[in-house]
């Protein structure tokens, strides 16, 4: 549908439709551009975050690029960034072998199979690692090390290359708790490292592949390997984009799983200490709110950077020469910076690479015969097989075959571990766990259900109702404003969307000082309606931009159609809109729900009550015990688990609908 | 029609799904509304981070108490883990949303916590001069709380105020697995002095025993010894005689080149660490508290450091497994070549903040918030409240539980003369760097090199900052002035001459004399001044005897 140019002498005759953009713009502007203006403002103060304010100028930013604690940080995110989008393969690799499975319904069981270990929250992976695989006495990770005598291989390694005595025979290496080790911990935890959204989203993207390419390569006898890089990649390259741009804002941006897993002190030597970690401890522990804030401004720079120079090399080739040579001078002048200045020899190194011309390069080094294409090889070899020739290809075949499965079946047995320890341990008392913890042991407890199902009640209905209503209202008021974007070019409109659009690279984590002044100026603390308006808020720009792209591809015929039977946009949006949007309302919103169901540093900063709890901030809290009774602490983590799993099995069908028809076009 | 039902019901699953969950989740929480306070109850909040086993159960006893003498009032305990409390006492109290009673200290570097005390803390001076109500009955009826109270109530010195009341004294000890020690050595009880200790260590490590468990949280317990060492740095750094070196005291030191991370008490407690650090289990400082507590429950070490506050949860691991033993920390005797000239007396344990709690000025009830705590701090509900927690009483004439003597603090001795707290950076600084020092990840020279360097180029922005917090509480200070002087003109005896002081210690110009003093000697503008170690040698030995057993 081509949208229709409304100009400023006709904007009487469509005036309502402002209304229809009217409760998100209430909701950004609100909670997301008002404390970002105020965070702007504070920046250039030093501000306690209540009375005592002095105006600084750039006094915060000055010493906060001086800090060295500060680049640290950002070294400490660019390590955590590589290793998440080297985490990115398996989730590729499980959503071709699952592709690749001939059965519908083994590719229906494996879908389901992996969507269930893949939705407990983050929150709850992390504290299973923290507690269970991580612990150096009796936790499960040195238990494999050492099984599998991979503990001797590191140690002859430690011994070998001098790494100081990490590793140690008689000394388990504390993962958590040894300065040297945290980042690796943090780098692999919740192994096997695959994501729901990201195994749909692909299999989404694969699944949208035509037969006949396949059937192609098949005839010219195409290897397995070959239908992976020149059938497959290409097609889900445009969502592997997506989500590494994803992935490298976010370990910016975020600092909630290096919280549940080091503390706010970035664990031991602060070695895991990420920009919004500082940030918040900055804010929270130091009380220098305004300096803080200079952060977080620093921060949605940094992203938004990012950004703009991702989405240019995902466009590279679309982008003049011009825009080039400026991207390569910028990415030359931050790597020569990182170097010089920031002794980050390898990231500098790595942009200062970026920035080379290489094609230039190539063009310029004597000409070589080019290497034909493994598919013409193909092509070459495929006619005329022998019998030999036959069996070897068919032999070749089954083994693949079994290797698939094997592959699904292994990454299934990691990714099922949490879920297996958190059922195994819920069910029995101290003694036994102590004595056996991985294991099933007799007598069952079950009582640990009932104790966890009495601790976690109230906070788990107050989930519930925060995700459900704050999903709620993030998909109507961004249903509503997609419709005003995408169905009329307005006065204004150009500038909100990109308004808009803008809120997407802007950490929420950045504005969250002046969020929470402003929460408590509305006497929005300690109450569940903060988390739904600021969970509404949040999710508005991510919404309004996959529904935009939903509602322009609708046919343009059927909104005239309405308009000719005279329908106004009220009922253009009921009769038209509404009805079409079912698959896609329900992929933004179980995205949307989970986001707000796993959230908890907010809520950590805003609430006090424990009645008022969300489960995500009382789980934390109980693993916070001195004295831990494993049995009914797991069993909590199952019950906050649970609602999860059910409700995107019971909408998965939906979500992959959605993937395919809309979402994956963002 | 049936089948389109289901079709249709098919349809809509998500949404049923949803909408039954919503309903359920509405019902519940409109169910704990009600319940929750019924109408014209009085809530008082109480917050604290004590998660230790009988904490909550002690205060939840001592609230049903209350709340059968005060029908209208419900207490509730806002109980939150170490790790997150000063995160979250920071943010509800600069939001408003703190609860009535917070547990002292914060868990936060001082001067953070002394902003939060002036801001957001009512004093509670004027309820110290007044009898505890709730000791009617006792001995202690009539007798002003300031007077029922062992220890831990000491004026803020910054603020001039009582500020908090103490419900319980602790101490930190050697805990040991008696079987254990007495299969390994033979012996019954471990030595006391130093020497004897290290030497017992060997053995039990040649056993193949682990002669001390240690995590990085029970680690910091031995700082008690390992601090007491620096105590000569008092000399060097006390310039305003109060007999005790403030952050901003060994930050103009530092200045005027005074002490250095390289003064010998300094490098004493270093090689001290050193001298230790070899019996606890390898990689000790990595682990954390519950994998120290995990290791000795399992019987792979003999002694373990930690605080009365553990105790309980102690003996309840040990229960039909060992016997468990309690020591004080092996000292260096006064002819010990090494360490016997640093530590010139026993170590003072200071009880000063021990379950402390103060009254949030944004509490609706503030009067009803103190009512509890003088509750809470009366002769027998502090009895009770510390038997079941298994602490000592801090109200006089409380009874311990008779098998906590040895759990008693010392509070005559030697403390110490180090403190790196003058900002927050230079407080989580100092954590940092001496976590990669605990694993011998950097030397003591590096740490010296590294933190020397930082703690002079931000300790001066803390300083600033400390001062301008001062200088804020300059008007509140003034009220408090009037009010003593009135107070004052009013008494007779020793209560006017005690008021008297106080209003002549608060009198502006003594404030900005001393403050403006460290100011300018920190900064270079003074000629460097004479501390203690001036004082004459009969004042040095008089102190030196006041300080033996």
């Amino acid at each position: 549908m081509s949208e229709k140019r409304v100009r400023w002498r006709q904007i009487g005759q469509h005036k309502e439709i402002y209304l229809f953009v009217l409760p998100a713009l209430v909701l950004v502007g609100l909670f997301q551009y008002y404390p970002a203006a105020s965070g702007i403002f504070h920046s250039f103060f030093r501000w306690n975050g209540a009375e005592i304010a002095e105006f600084v100028g750039l006094e915060n930013y000055i010493d906060l690029v001086a800090n060295p604690a500060f680049w640290d940080s950002f070294k400490v995110a660019f390590i955590l960034g590589v290793w998440n989008i080297v985490k990115m393969v398996p989730a590729v690799l499980v959503a071709v072998c699952i592709h690749r499975c001939r059965s519908p319904r083994m590719q229906f069981l494996y879908r389901t199979l992996f969507v269930v270990p893949m939705v407990i929250p983050g929150l709850v992976i992390a504290l299973i690692w923290r507690s269970f695989f991580f612990e150096s006495t009796q936790g499960y990770l040195n238990l494999f090390l050492n099984a599998t005598h991979l503990m001797d291989v590191l140690q002859w390694m430690d011994a070998t290359f001098g790494w100081g005595g990490i590793f140690v025979e008689g000394r388990p290496p504390a993962w958590l708790g040894d300065p040297r080790l945290i980042l690796t911990a943090c780098i692999v935890w919740g192994f096997p490292w695959v994501g729901s959204f990201a195994v749909l989203t692909h299999l989404a993207k694969l699944q949208s592949i035509n037969k006949d390419l396949y059937e192609a390569g098949e005839i010219d006898g195409v290897n397995w390997f070959t239908k992976f890089t020149k059938i497959e990649l290409p097609l889900i390259l445009g969502s592997i984009y997506v989500l590494l741009v994803f992935v490298i804002i976010d370990t910016i941006k975020d600092a909630g799983m290096i919280l549940a897993l080091a503390g706010i002190e970035g664990g031991p030597g602060g070695k895991v200490t990420v920009p919004a970690l500082f940030m918040l401890r900055k804010a929270f522990v130091e009380q220098s709110m305004g300096y803080a804030c200079a952060v977080g401004i620093i921060l949605t720079l940094v992203v938004m950077a990012l950004q703009k120079l991702s989405a240019g090399f995902l466009n590279w080739g679309e982008i003049g020469h011009r825009h080039r040579a400026v991207l390569r001078g910028i990415l030359l002048i931050a790597g020569a910076g990182l170097v010089a200045f920031a002794g980050m020899y390898l990231v500098g190194g790595l942009l200062i690479a970026a920035s080379i011309p290489w094609n230039s390069v190539a063009r310029r080094l004597p000409n070589r015969e080019r290497v034909s294409s493994p598919l013409r090889r193909k092509l070459r070899t495929s006619v005329g097989e022998s019998p030999w020739t036959i069996w070897k290809r068919r032999t070749g075949d089954r083994l693949l075959r079994v290797g698939k499965h094997a592959t699904i079946w292994a990454v299934l047995a990691f990714a099922f571990l949490p879920l297996y320890l958190m059922l195994v341990v819920s069910l029995k008392d101290n003694t036994q766990f102590y004595a056996e913890p991985t294991l099933p042991t007799f007598p069952l407890h079950w009582n640990n259900w009932v104790d966890a199902w009495r601790m976690i009640t109230p906070t788990l209905a107050n989930s519930i109702f925060i995700s459900t209503l704050a999903t709620f209202f993030t998909l109507f008021a961004a249903l509503s404003a997609a419709y005003f974007f995408a169905r009329i070019r307005m006065p204004f409109s150009g500038l909100l969307w990109n308004a808009i659009l803008v809120l997407m690279m802007m950490p929420t984590i950045a504005n969250l000082i002046p969020l929470f002044r402003l929460l408590g100026d509305m006497n929005l603390l300690n109450t569940l309606s903060a988390l739904i308006i600021v969970g509404a808020a949040a999710g508005q720009a991510f919404a309004i931009f996959v529904l935009r792209g939903f509602v322009a591809d609708i046919p343009a015929d059927l909104f005239e159609a309405a308009e000719l039977d005279g329908a106004g946009h009220f009922k253009q949006m009921m009769l038209v809109v509404v009805p079409l949007s079912g698959p896609i309302l329900g992929t933004v919103g179980v995205m949307t729900f989970l986001a707000n169901w796993n959230d908890f540093v907010l809520p950590l900063i805003v609430m006090r009550d424990h009645i008022r709890l969300p489960v995500m901030v009382a789980l934390l809290r109980l693993s916070g015990e001195y004295i831990k009774f494993w049995g009914p602490l797991m069993a909590g983590y199952a019950l906050a688990s649970i609602p999860i799993i059910f409700l995107f099995v019971s909408c998965m069908k939906l979500f992959v609908k959605g993937l395919t028809e809309g979402a994956s076009k963002g | 029609m049936m089948r389109r039902v289901l079709e249709s019901a098919r349809d809509f699953f998500p949404l049923i799904v949803v909408g039954a969950a919503l309903a359920w989740a509405s019902v519940s929480i409109w169910q704990h509304r009600v319940h929750e306070n019924p109408p014209g109850t009085i809530v008082i909040r109480i917050g604290h981070w004590q998660l230790e086993a009988g904490v909550r159960e002690a205060i939840e006893a001592v609230a049903r108490d209350y709340e059968k003498l005060h029908p209208n009032v419900r207490i509730v305990q806002d109980a939150i883990p170490d790790q997150v409390f000063a995160q979250w006492i920071n943010t509800q109290l600069v939001g408003g949303t703190a609860p009535d009673l917070v547990e002292a200290g914060g868990l936060m570097a001082p001067p953070l916590w002394l902003n939060l005390q002036r801001r957001y803390l009512v004093p509670l001076t004027r309820y110290y001069a007044r009898p505890n109500p709730y000791n009617a009955g006792t001995d202690l009826e009539g007798v002003p709380l300031t007077q029922t109270l062992k220890g831990g109530n000491a004026v803020v010195p910054e603020l001039q105020e009582n500020m908090e009341i103490s419900l319980s004294r602790v101490s930190v000890r050697l805990f040991y697995n008696r079987d254990l020690l007495r299969r390994v050595t033979g012996l019954e009880t471990p030595p006391s002095d130093l020497g004897g200790f290290v030497e017992m260590c060997r053995k039990i490590q040649a056993a193949g025993v682990i002669p001390v468990v240690g995590s990085s949280y029970h680690f910091g317990m031995w700082n008690q010894l390992f601090d007491a060492v620096t105590y000569p740095a008092w000399r060097r750094g006390d310039f305003n005689r109060d007999g005790y070196v403030g952050s901003d005291e060994t930050f103009a030191a530092f200045q005027l080149g005074h002490l250095d991370m390289n003064f010998p008490a300094y490098r004493a407690k270093f090689d001290l660490i050193g001298e230790l650090s070899p019996y606890f289990q390898p990689g000790f400082a990595g682990l954390t508290r519950e994998e120290g507590v995990l290791l000795f429950a399992q019987q792979r070490a003999v002694f373990m450091s930690t605080g009365l506050w553990e105790a309980l949860g102690l003996m309840e691991l040990a229960k039909g497994k060992f016997e468990i033993g309690v020591m004080k920390f092996p000292e260096p005797t006064a002819n010990d070549e090494r360490f016997g000239r640093y530590l010139e007396g026993p170590i003072y344990e200071d009880p000063r903040i021990v379950f402390g709690f103060g009254v949030t000025k944004t509490s609706r009830h503030p009067e009803v918030a103190i009512d509890f705590l003088l509750f809470m701090a009366s002769q027998r509900e502090n009895e009770r409240l510390n038997r079941i927690i298994g602490w000592i009483p801090n109200t006089v004439g409380a009874d311990p539980d008779p098998t906590l003597a040895a759990f008693e603090p010392n509070l005559r001795g030697v403390y110490p003369a180090q403190d790196f707290t003058i900002s927050g950076d230079t407080t989580i600084r100092w954590k940092q760097l001496f976590d990669l020092f605990s694993v011998g990840q950097i030397s003591y020279d590096d740490l010296a090199k590294d933190f020397g360097a930082f703690f002079r180029e931000r300790g001066a922005v803390g300083l600033r900052l400390q001062h301008e917090s001062w200088q804020r509480g300059l008007v509140q200070r003034e009220q408090l002035r009037a009010g003593l002087l009135g107070r004052s003109l009013a008494a007779d005896g020793a209560t006017a001459t005690l008021l008297r002081d106080r209003f002549v210690s608060l009198l502006p110009v003594h404030e900005v004399i001393d403050h403006a003093f460290l100011i300018d000697l920190a900064a270079g503008r003074l000629p460097s001044p004479s501390t203690s170690d001036k004082h004459s040698p009969a004042v040095r030995d008089a102190v030196r005897r006041a300080l033996q057993p």
